[in-house]
Formats: structure tokens, C-alpha cells, sequence
């Protein structure tokens, strides 16, 4: 019953205060990986505030507060921003400050190749963003389809800023992604087979190998894209016997393993939190990683659901909507898998693990309305309308985001060494999960009664006023939420409870060391026999790898 | 940190999964991923390029290509392959001269490939009219051994850099793991540079 | 105790939860349809086969995706309650690593139903997607252009802008309108959710939608595909009558413009000033084809894609200023006189 090891008290060592200099030159992967997630937030604020501009444009019928060209930058920036510059840099900085803890490692495999792919984000963000001040933010939509981009109909920088601007950053991710393999694969601790990496490890691997297939790609094509547009090449120009459906295929060839390059280390997140807080181990190790490995690999088949309604052949309809059905099945293992952990377990309702609750809720829902979209005459009239823009913000939101604000609650004591505010965290989860689903529900309705996306106004006859404005309601709710978040991350930063190295009873390496931890991380290069060290040694009389 | 001692304790066999892969070190792996990385953009690149062969109403096609200078570039990349291998494997056994040597020749080769296509892009440009906004096919070529060249210019660098680390004298054992890395990717770029000749002046032509 | 470890199945209590779940979600099913029923333009309310067809794919995935929704939600929810930790009870509960047969279970349940999802899928596309297009079928020539549309009957001699109209089938004759799709410019998509699924206007390419329907009325659709500035307003209606009606309609269509002498001032603006480059008036020397034929304007009810009612006061603020009306849109303001405006819209609204 020995739940506690005696953990010598950690005295209060607190390393002296570094300079902004030292952050910045820094190649630790602990502090790249939380300034990847400093930045993401800023970046979250910016796509954050331009969606609240547009659901304020959206309030009504008719309504005049933006002009139409301004509405199409900001749906534009806003997915770009989302996808490009929150969602997958929060994750690759969680992965960046967790990997090496978790496989028991003292740093990234290439410390410098790490930073660089931090500042190649950061110098991608800001250079799309620069954009602004040059005359216009690129108004193309985030998978900036052909031949809208060209130069005879978009003209000015704005859309070789979004190319250059993602170029950039994808390079950092690209160069990310080879990390994590090569960390992943060579650096584990002794003992820790494949069979024995943490699940969100396992996760984070697929993540990456999918980075390294999906961004060449999209890289290729972006550069015909600029060719096109600087040296007058006719890839994406139809009128020059070009294609406009090369650029889909291509685009969406990267853009759906991109989504789920989006969703897989949260998966990973949920799958450490969840067991632990139901204070059992995960069901069914083997299925979930297999069922992770299985997503990959459907996923870089099924890109073609995003174009049944670009009047491909029916077979090729009929092939891709086969294969995205396919994909229900792995990620419904997972799900279940979760539920079962829960199941028999002794559920502890702290804020990491209801964000995860929520996830499981949410994401839920996200996959069904996926499912639906599958079939392909379904599409036919649910593509480009509300009823995607719900979907993806279902699974984009309800899953990638609040399995970032689950990790961000569970992992901050480990790089603060405080806990957050509990109190506050509830409050930040139910604003989320109310302003969420305000938001976001009612845009299945609008989308199936007529309302298509990117559209700076409607028609009253559409007779949709209603539910746009619950939608805009939500956001406010919403923003409510972010700010009892930032409230609680400054709070808690400041005069956060001490949280001690392990303040959740958890069972993964990274709890062994101090927190936050030393720049070596561990002392001792810890040997493991089992998928919960930690467990191991906390019930010495009945450790785990009697039964694994 | 006892308790990492702790667990090392009781693991069956300490440091016995570390390098789990064998002789695959951090720098191979993070290699290897990288060129596959590449492999996908290329593939990207000569989809694009088959996608729209024979889709010009105008402008050079294939044709003019002319294949057998392509083949003395190509063999004069195929040799560099082998003498870069040399210079990595000398570098391993520590015999640093014949390394430098190694290098050198393979740049002298890479020179070589570097002319034979000046020589074939100039023909093509002055006498065929081919630029890369005359057609589909002028686009799509260009960009294809654009990239192509592109990576053989990267790789002269990585020589040019090793050249200077020979000639300041301090080549030795430690450059190995780097010069096996070059050695790598100059095969990874050989073997497009192949690939480019059999799909392009070869089947479709 | 710690580390208790049932061996194979977790004991999972069997209870028959199947008709409350099949009732709610009919439940969540009419929820949907009276949510539909507000609005016309919505994909319930379907008056053409296509669309039928992809309603009730609509309800029958609801119906699955419902059920799944109430199974899981339900037993995500069940656990939540009955497992959370109990006040005082620190003890660890047993450790579960996991359960074949649980787990094969549930990999087959959900593969049996995307199988039989993916059959009616299957049917479902055989049937709208037709491929041949029946000989007595009306055809017209669609060209999407940055923001409006072109009608083209190859067959009648007509050509329209932004309200298309057709003709009403009954039992015996289904009259099936088949579109050809072409784009001159950007990806547009034409969609009528009452009449039929979307589908994209791509330049380079001629995409091929039908619809048919026996029922009279007026029928509002839009672009649905990302095209620029005024996406938002390349609104479409289209026009469905009588068969006797639709050939009234045609023949007028068909006919060049009317000429009439007490507009000749107008006219003369017309021709003078830059509009004959762009707009086409048959009959006359203006035969653009970059921007709506004007042949028979007067014959249409909106202007500008469905943005403005087409009453004279509407189209005269559109002559004056098409840039305050639809920012962004490709017909340029003139600066005309307020005496250059009233005639020229007297000579347009001689357009019948
Ligand atoms: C995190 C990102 C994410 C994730 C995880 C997913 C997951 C899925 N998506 Fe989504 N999708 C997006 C992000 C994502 N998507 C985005 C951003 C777009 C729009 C891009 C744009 O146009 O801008 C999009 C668009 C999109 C389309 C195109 C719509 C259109 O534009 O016309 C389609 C069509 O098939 C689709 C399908 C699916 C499916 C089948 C899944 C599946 O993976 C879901 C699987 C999960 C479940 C099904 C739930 C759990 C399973 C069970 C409980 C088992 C039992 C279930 C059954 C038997 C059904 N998505
Ligand atoms: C991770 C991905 C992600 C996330 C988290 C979100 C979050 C949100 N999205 Fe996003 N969305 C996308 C990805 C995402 N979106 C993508 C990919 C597209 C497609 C783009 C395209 O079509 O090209 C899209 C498109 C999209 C549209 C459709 C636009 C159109 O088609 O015309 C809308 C419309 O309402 C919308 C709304 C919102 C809202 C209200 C939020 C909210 O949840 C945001 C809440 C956050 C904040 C509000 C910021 C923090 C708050 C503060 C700092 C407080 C102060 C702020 C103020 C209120 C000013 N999104
Ligand atoms: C540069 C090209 C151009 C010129 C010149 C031009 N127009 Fe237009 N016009 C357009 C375009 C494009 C539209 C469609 C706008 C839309 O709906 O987005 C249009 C629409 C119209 C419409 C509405 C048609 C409909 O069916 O909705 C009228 C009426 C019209 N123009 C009249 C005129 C007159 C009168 C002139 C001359 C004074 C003129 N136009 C000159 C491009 C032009
Ligand atoms: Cu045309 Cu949108
Ligand atoms: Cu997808």
C-alpha cells in the first residue's frame, strides 16, 4: 500500500532568476519547449480575436461592421493562425519538454537543430503577420485553392507571404519532426522497449513520422505556387493548361495528415492523464498504440474527402469515402479504450483530467459529424457549409484544445513547480465547455439550413440570424474562458501552491525528477522494467512488470 | 535521485536498451528521416511533372532533350557516389589523406555534373526556347532538376566545408559520423539524379 | 488492495438500454426535422430526387450517429458517476491491463456499421451521379463567373443571368435539367440545397449536375466555394413553372432586344460609354460576355446575383455606384450625370 515513496523534501534551490538572454539562446529543451508554448498562446490570442471579429460581422443579416475584404483575411489568418501557428507548435512544444523526461532522456537528440526549429516558427509567424502592415493579409483561405492565388486574381504580396510565411515555419516543424524520431528511436532510457514507451511518447512518434511524409509535399507545392506567381511557371493555371485540381490534391495530400498531426499528440495527452486520475492503468497499451499507428496510415489515404465535390470519378468518390470510414474504427478503439480505463477506476475530478473528460464529450461529437461528412452524397450538401466549419471545430477544439488545456494543467507543476488554481480551473473548464458548444453546435443548423462558410453575409431569407448569434454569444463566453486561463497561468506562476515532484501520484518518468526540473534532468539515467516505472517503484510488492 | 538508482536496481539489465538499434546513432536516424523527408518532396515534384507530360498545346516537349549528355552527367554523379564513399570510409579507418583526396575528387566530379547540365540547360534555353514560363512541360522540368541542382549545389558546400576542415589540418576520427552523413545524402541525391534520367529521358520520353 | 487483477473479461453488467436508446434518438431525429422546418432553403425541405436521396441518407446517418452518440456519451457519463473516488478512500482499485475479447468486440461492432454505411453510400452515389444524360433532357450551359452566373440554353438560343428557369415535370415525363458547370475564372459551386447536393465549378474542366421536380416555385441557392471578395453574394435562384410557362419564357428569351425609339438617348450612352465591352444586348452592337446579358433584364427579378430587388430605383443606385451596392464587385462606378443616369436606366428598363 506504500502509495508514497519517501521523496526527500525538494529544498527551496530555486535557480537564480535567468537573463531574457539566456532564454533566447537557450538550446534546453524544456525551456524551447515552453517558449513554443509562450508563443503559441500569443498566437492564439491573435487568431482568437480575429474569429471574434467575425462572428461580431456574422451577428446578423446584412450587418455592416466589416468590409467584405477585411472578412476574408480574417478567416483566412484565423485557420493559418490556428492551425500553423497554435495548435501544432503547442503541441510540438509540449512534445519538445516532455520527450526527453519521459523516455529518461537528458536532452533532444539535436539541441541546436531544436532551437532552430523554434525560431523558424517564430520568423514564419511574424513574417505572414507582417503582412498586415504591407497592405493586406492574404485572403485566400488557409488551403488557398487554385488558381483564386494566382497572380491575375490575387494580386499584391499577401499570398507569397502566406507561402513564405508557412515555408518558414514548416521547415522549423519538418526539422522538429526529424528530432523527435531520432530522439525517440536512440535515446531511450535502458529497458524502455517499444513496448514500454509512454503512450503519448508512442504517439508523438507517429506525429512525427506523419510530419516528415505530409510537409514535403505541401512544401513542393507551395514553391510551384511561387513559381507561378514570381517566374510566371503555369502549374495551378488552368488557363495555361495548368491544373486547379493538382493544387487540391496536393494540398489536401499534406492537409488531412496535417489534421491529425493536430489531434495525435493530444490523444497522446489524454492517454497519460486519463489513467491516472481514474488511478488505473491504461486498457488495452497495445490497441491504443496500434490503433495510432493504423490512424497514420489511413490518414495518408483519405485526403479526397475534402474534394467530393470537386466532380472527381464516382470511383474515385467511392474509394476515398471507404477509407475515411476506415478510420472510425481505430479511433473508436481509442475511445473506447479510455472508457474502459475509467471504468472500475477511483476517478479523481481535478482540472486536468475533467479538460479530458471533455475531450472524450466533445471530440465525440467531432467524429460523428466526421462520419457523416464520409458519406460522400451526404457531403455533397454539407461541404463548405456551417456544418463543417462545426466538425472541424469539434474535433479541432473539443479535442486538440482541450487536450492542450488538460497537459497544460497536469504538466505545469513540472515546469513551474507550482500547482495551478483549482477553483479557477473549473471555472476556465465550464466557461470553455458552455462558450464552446454555444459557439459551435448551433453551426450544424446553420450549415445544413443553406448558410455556407467564408461568407462575409447572409440573406434574411436564409432565416440563420438566430443561430449566428448564439454562435457569437458563445465567443464572449469563450473569451470569458481564456481570461480566467491567463488569470490562472500568471496567478499560479507568481503564488502558485508548491506542487513538489510528483503532485499528481503519477506514474511516467517525468515526475521523478525535480520540478521544474535541472537542465540535466536526471541525475541518474533511470533504468525501467515495465510502462509505469514509477508505479514499480511506488508498489515494490506488486510492480507492474509481473503482469505486462 | 535515488530513485532513478532505485530503479536502474532493479531493472533486469542496466544500459542494455539505450542503443536499442543496433549501430543506429542519433545522427543516422535523424539522417535517414531526412532524406525520406526529401524522398517525399521529389516524388511530390515527379508526380507533378508526369501529371502534366503531353498536356502543352505548344512550346518544346521532351523531345529535345538530349539524352546522351544527360547519361555522361548522370555517370559522372554514379562515380562521385563511389569516391565520396571511399573518402567516408577512409575518414573511419582514420587514414585522413586519402579522405581529403576522397573529397576532392568528388567535388572535381560534382564540377564535372555542375557543367554537363550548364551545357544542357544552355542549349535548352538559347536553341529550344525552353524556359520554365514558356509551357506546362518548360515549368515542370525546370523546377524538377531545379530542385535537382539545388541539392547538388547543397552538397558542394558539405564538401567544400570538409575540404576546409582538411586543409586548417584538422581533419580526423571525430569528422567521421559528419563525412558518413555527407556520404548519406550524396547518395540519396545520385540516386535522384538516376531516377530523374530513367523517368524523364528514359520512359516518358 | 492494491494490484488486484481479475483475469480475462471485466465484468461488464448487460442491460437492456436498446429501446430507450433507439427512442431517443427518434427523438433527436425530430428535434432535427422541426429545427428544419423553419427555414426554406435547407436540405429537408427537398422538392428534386437527388436531394430526396440524400436526405434520407441524412436521417438514416443521424439515426447511427445518434445511437453512437447516446452508447458512448452514456457510458461515459455512467462511469463518471459510478466510479469517482469516494470520499476517504485512498486505496488504488484494481489495475485492468485489458481484455481481448472486449477489445475485438468492439474493433467488429463499429466495422460492421461503417460496412453498412459505406453500401448505402455506395447506392446512394450510383444513383445521383448519373453519367448519361437522358435525351429528352433539358440541358443548360452554367458558367460561373467572379460573382454571378451565366445561364446558357445551347438548346433554345437563351441566354441568362442568375435566375434559371426551368420546366416542372409530372409522373410520366420527369423532365431532368442537366447542367454543365464551367468556370471562367475561379472554382465556384453551384448549389441549391432543395434541388441537389453541391458541386464545384472548375475552370479547365466541365462538371455535370442534374436535378428534376414536379413542383412549382422558387428555389434560392449561392455559391458555395471560396471565390474572392463577393462570395458571399453570388446568390442563384432558380425559376421552376409550368412547362407551358417555361416555353412562354424561352421564346421571349430567345427573342433580341426590344428597340424602342423613345429611349434611343439611353441607348445611344449605352453604346458609347464602356458598358457595350462587357454586357451583351442582342440586337445591338454590344456583345461583351464578360459581364450579365442584358438582353432581357427587365424579365429578372434581382439584380447583381440576387444582392437588390430589381425595381428602377435599385437599378439606377447600381448604374450610379455599382461599388456601394456590392463592394469589390468588377463592374466599375462611371461618374455619369444625374441626366446620363435617367436615361440610360429608361433605355434598360425598356429591357423586357
Ligand atoms: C483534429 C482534426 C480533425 C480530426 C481528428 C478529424 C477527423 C475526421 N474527419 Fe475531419 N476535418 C478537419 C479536422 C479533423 N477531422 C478539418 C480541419 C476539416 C476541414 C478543412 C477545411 O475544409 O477547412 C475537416 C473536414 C473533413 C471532411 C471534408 C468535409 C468537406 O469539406 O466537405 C471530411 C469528410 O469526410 C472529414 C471526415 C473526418 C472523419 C471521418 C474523421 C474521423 O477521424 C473521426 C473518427 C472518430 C469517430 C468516428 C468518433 C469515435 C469513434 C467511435 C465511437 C466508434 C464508433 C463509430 C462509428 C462506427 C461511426 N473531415
Ligand atoms: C485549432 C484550430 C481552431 C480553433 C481553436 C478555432 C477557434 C475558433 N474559431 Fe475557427 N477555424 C479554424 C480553426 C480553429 N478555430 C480553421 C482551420 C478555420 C477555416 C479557415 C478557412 O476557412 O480558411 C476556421 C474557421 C472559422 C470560422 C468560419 C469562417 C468562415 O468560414 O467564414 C468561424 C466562424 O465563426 C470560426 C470561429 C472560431 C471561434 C469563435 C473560435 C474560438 O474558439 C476562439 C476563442 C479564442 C479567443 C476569443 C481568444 C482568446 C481570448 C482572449 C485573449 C480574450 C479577449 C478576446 C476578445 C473577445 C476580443 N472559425
Ligand atoms: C468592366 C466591365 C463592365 C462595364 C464596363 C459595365 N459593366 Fe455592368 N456589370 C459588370 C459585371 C461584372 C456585372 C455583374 C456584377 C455582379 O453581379 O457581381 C455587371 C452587372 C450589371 C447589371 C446587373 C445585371 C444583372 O443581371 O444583375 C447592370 C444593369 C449593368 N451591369 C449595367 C451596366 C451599364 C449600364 C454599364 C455602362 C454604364 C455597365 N454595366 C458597364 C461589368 C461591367
Ligand atoms: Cu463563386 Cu463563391
Ligand atoms: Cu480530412
Amino acid at each position: 500500500m506504500a502509495t508514497t515513496v519517501a521523496v526527500p523534501e525538494m529544498t527551496d534551490k530555486s535557480p537564480r532568476r535567468s537573463s531574457l538572454l539566456e532564454w533566447v539562446t537557450t538550446v534546453d529543451h524544456k525551456r524551447i519547449g515552453i517558449m513554443y508554448l509562450l508563443a503559441a498562446l500569443f498566437f492564439l490570442v491573435c487568431a482568437g480575436t480575429e474569429a471574434a471579429l467575425m462572428r461580431i460581422q456574422l451577428w446578423k443579416a446584412r450587418f455592416d461592421f466589416l468590409e467584405p475584404d477585411t472578412f476574408n483575411q480574417l478567416f483566412t489568418m484565423h485557420g493559418t493562425t490556428m492551425v500553423f501557428f497554435v495548435g501544432m507548435p503547442i503541441l510540438v512544444g509540449f512534445g519538445n519538454f516532455l520527450v526527453p523526461l519521459m523516455i529518461g532522456a537528458r536532452d533532444m537528440a539535436f539541441p541546436r537543430m531544436n532551437a532552430f526549429g523554434l525560431w523558424m516558427f517564430i520568423l514564419g509567424g511574424l513574417l505572414t503577420y507582417y503582412s498586415f502592415l504591407q497592405g493586406g493579409a492574404p485572403d485566400v483561405g488557409w488551403f488557398a485553392y487554385a488558381p483564386l492565388t494566382s497572380a491575375t486574381f490575387s494580386r499584391g504580396m499577401s499570398t507569397d507571404y502566406w507561402i513564405l510565411g508557412l515555408m518558414t515555419s514548416g521547415l522549423g516543424t519538418l526539422s522538429g519532426g526529424i528530432n523527435f524520431i531520432a530522439t525517440i528511436l536512440t535515446m531511450r532510457a535502458p529497458g524502455m522497449t517499444f513496448g514500454r514507451m509512454p503512450l503519448f511518447i508512442w504517439m508523438m512518434l507517429v506525429d512525427a513520422v506523419l510530419i516528415v511524409i505530409a510537409f514535403p509535399p505541401l512544401t513542393a507545392a507551395q514553391t510551384m505556387l511561387l513559381l507561378d506567381r514570381q517566374l510566371g511557371a503555369h502549374f495551378f493555371d488552368p488557363q495555361q493548361g495548368g491544373s486547379a485540381v493538382l493544387w487540391q490534391h496536393l494540398f489536401w495530400f499534406f492537409g488531412h495528415p496535417e489534421v491529425y498531426i493536430l489531434i495525435l499528440p493530444a490523444f497522446g495527452m489524454i492517454s497519460e492523464i486519463i489513467p491516472v486520475f481514474a488511478r488505473k492503468v491504461i486498457f488495452g497499451y497495445e490497441s491504443v498504440a496500434a490503433a495510432t499507428v493504423l490512424i497514420a496510415f489511413i490518414a495518408c489515404g483519405v485526403w479526397a474527402h475534402h474534394m467530393f465535390a470537386l466532380g472527381l470519378s464516382r470511383t474515385i468518390d467511392i474509394f476515398f469515402s471507404g477509407s475515411t470510414f476506415l478510420i472510425a474504427i481505430p479511433t473508436g478503439i481509442k475511445m473506447f479504450n479510455w472508457i474502459a480505463t475509467l471504468y472500475g477506476g477511483k476517478i479523481r475530478f481535478q482540472t486536468p483530467m475533467i479538460f479530458c473528460l471533455g475531450f472524450l464529450a466533445m471530440f465525440l461529437i467531432g467524429g460523428l459529424s466526421g462520419v457523416m461528412l464520409a458519406a460522400v452524397p451526404f457531403d455533397w450538401q454539407a461541404s463548405d457549409t456551417y456544418f463543417v466549419v462545426a466538425h472541424f471545430h469539434y474535433v479541432l477544439f473539443g479535442g486538440t484544445l482541450f487536450g492542450i488545456f488538460g497537459g497544460f494543467y497536469y504538466w505545469f507543476p513540472k515546469m513551474s513547480g507550482r500547482l495551478m488554481n483549482e477553483t479557477l480551473g473549473k471555472w476556465n473548464f465550464w466557461l470553455l465547455m458552455i462558450g464552446f458548444n454555444l459557439t459551435f453546435f448551433p453551426m450544424h443548423i446553420s450549415g445544413l439550413m443553406g448558410m455556407p462558410r467564408r461568407i462575409y453575409t447572409y440573406d434574411p431569407e436564409l432565416g440563420v440570424d438566430i443561430w449566428n448569434q448564439l454562435s457569437t454569444i458563445g465567443v464572449l463566453v469563450q473569451a470569458a474562458a481564456f481570461i480566467v486561463f491567463a488569470v490562472n497561468l500568471i496567478g499560479s506562476l507568481r503564488s502558485g501552491e508548491r506542487s513538489g515532484d510528483d503532485p499528481w501520484d503519477a506514474w511516467t518518468l517525468e515526475w521523478l525528477t525535480t520540478s521544474p526540473p535541472p537542465a540535466y534532468n536526471f541525475e541518474v539515467i533511470p533504468a525501467v522494467r515495465s510502462r509505469r516505472p514509477l508505479w514499480d517503484l511506488k508498489h515494490p510488492e506488486d510492480p507492474d512488470w509481473e503482469h505486462e | 535521485m535515488n530513485h532513478a538508482a532505485a530503479l536502474s536496481a532493479h531493472a533486469e539489465s542496466p544500459h542494455h536498451d539505450q542503443h536499442a538499434l543496433g549501430g543506429w546513432t542519433p545522427l543516422k536516424v535523424g539522417m535517414a528521416s531526412f532524406l525520406f523527408s526529401e524522398a517525399a518532396l521529389f516524388a511530390t515534384l515527379i508526380v507533378a511533372y508526369l501529371k502534366f507530360l503531353g498536356q502543352d498545346d505548344g512550346g518544346p516537349t521532351p523531345e529535345v532533350l538530349n539524352v546522351g549528355r544527360e547519361l555522361v552527367a548522370v555517370i559522372l554523379l554514379l562515380v562521385s557516389s563511389i569516391t565520396v564513399q571511399f573518402a567516408s570510409r577512409d575518414l573511419a579507418r582514420g587514414r585522413c589523406t586519402s579522405c581529403t583526396v576522397g573529397v576532392i575528387l568528388t567535388f572535381i566530379l560534382t564540377v564535372g555534373f555542375l557543367i554537363v547540365t550548364g551545357l544542357e540547360w544552355r542549349e535548352l534555353i538559347a536553341v529550344d526556347g525552353l524556359t520554365i514560363n514558356r509551357n506546362l512541360f518548360g515549368s515542370s522540368f525546370y523546377t524538377l532538376f531545379g530542385f535537382h541542382l539545388g541539392h547538388v549545389l547543397a552538397g558542394c558546400v558539405m564538401l567544400l566545408i570538409m575540404m576546409g576542415i582538411a586543409f586548417s589540418g584538422s581533419l580526423n576520427a571525430r569528422s567521421s559520423p559528419g563525412m558518413e552523413a555527407i556520404a548519406w545524402y550524396w547518395h540519396f541525391v545520385n540516386g535522384v539524379s538516376v531516377t530523374l534520367f530513367l523517368v524523364v529521358y528514359v520512359i516518358t520520353r | 488492495m492494491t494490484g488486484q487483477r481479475p483475469k480475462g473479461l471485466i465484468p461488464v453488467q448487460a442491460k437492456r438500454h436498446g429501446r430507450g436508446i433507439l427512442l431517443l434518438a427518434f427523438g433527436l431525429l425530430f428535434f432535427a426535422s422541426s429545427v428544419f422546418a423553419a427555414g426554406e432553403t435547407n436540405i429537408v425541405q427537398t422538392v428534386s430526387p437527388p436531394a430526396d436521396s440524400i436526405k434520407f441518407l441524412f436521417y438514416l446517418l443521424l439515426a447511427v450517429v445518434g445511437a453512437i452518440f447516446l452508447i458512448v456519451e452514456g457510458a461515459l457519463i455512467y462511469c463518471m458517476v459510478r466510479f469517482r473516488k469516494r470520499e476517504g478512500d485512498e486505496s488504488e482499485p484494481p489495475q485492468i491491463y485489458g481484455s481481448k475479447p472486449v477489445e475485438i468486440a468492439w474493433t467488429v461492432a463499429p466495422a460492421l456499421i461503417v460496412f453498412v454505411l459505406f453500401l448505402v453510400v455506395l447506392r446512394s452515389i450510383v444513383q445521383i451521379r448519373k453519367v448519361d444524360v437522358p435525351e429528352d433532357a433539358l440541358r443548360v450551359v452554367v458558367t460561373g463567373h467572379q460573382w454571378w452566373w451565366e445561364f446558357h440554353y445551347p438548346e433554345l438560343g437563351v441566354t441568362t443571368a442568375n435566375e434559371l428557369h426551368v420546366p416542372i415535370g409530372d409522373d410520366e415525363n420527369e423532365r431532368a435539367v442537366f447542367l454543365d458547370l464551367q468556370s471562367v475564372d475561379v472554382i465556384h459551386s453551384f448549389w441549391v440545397p432543395q434541388l441537389s447536393g453541391k458541386m464545384d465549378v472548375v475552370p479547365g474542366r466541365t462538371n455535370l449536375l442534374w436535378f428534376a421536380t414536379k413542383q412549382p416555385g422558387l428555389y434560392r441557392g449561392q455559391c458555395a466555394e471560396y471565390c474572392g471578395t463577393q462570395h458571399a453574394n453570388m446568390l442563384l435562384r432558380v425559376v421552376a413553372e409550368s412547362p407551358e410557362e417555361f416555353e412562354r419564357w424561352a421564346a421571349q428569351q430567345a427573342k433580341p432586344a426590344v428597340d424602342d425609339p423613345k429611349v434611343a438617348a439611353g441607348r445611344q450612352l449605352f453604346m458609347s460609354l464602356a458598358c457595350m465591352n462587357c454586357h451583351t444586348i442582342k440586337g445591338t452592337p454590344a456583345n461583351g460576355t464578360f459581364a450579365p446579358d442584358l438582353t432581357h433584364l427587365m424579365s429578372r427579378q434581382t439584380l447583381a446575383s440576387g444582392m437588390v430587388e430589381n425595381n428602377p430605383k435599385n437599378l439606377r443606385d447600381w448604374v450610379d455606384n455599382p461599388q456601394s451596392i456590392k463592394p469589390g464587385c468588377l463592374m466599375p462606378s462611371f461618374q455619369l450625370s444625374s441626366k446620363q443616369l435617367d436615361d440610360l436606366v429608361a433605355y434598360l428598363e425598356t429591357l423586357h
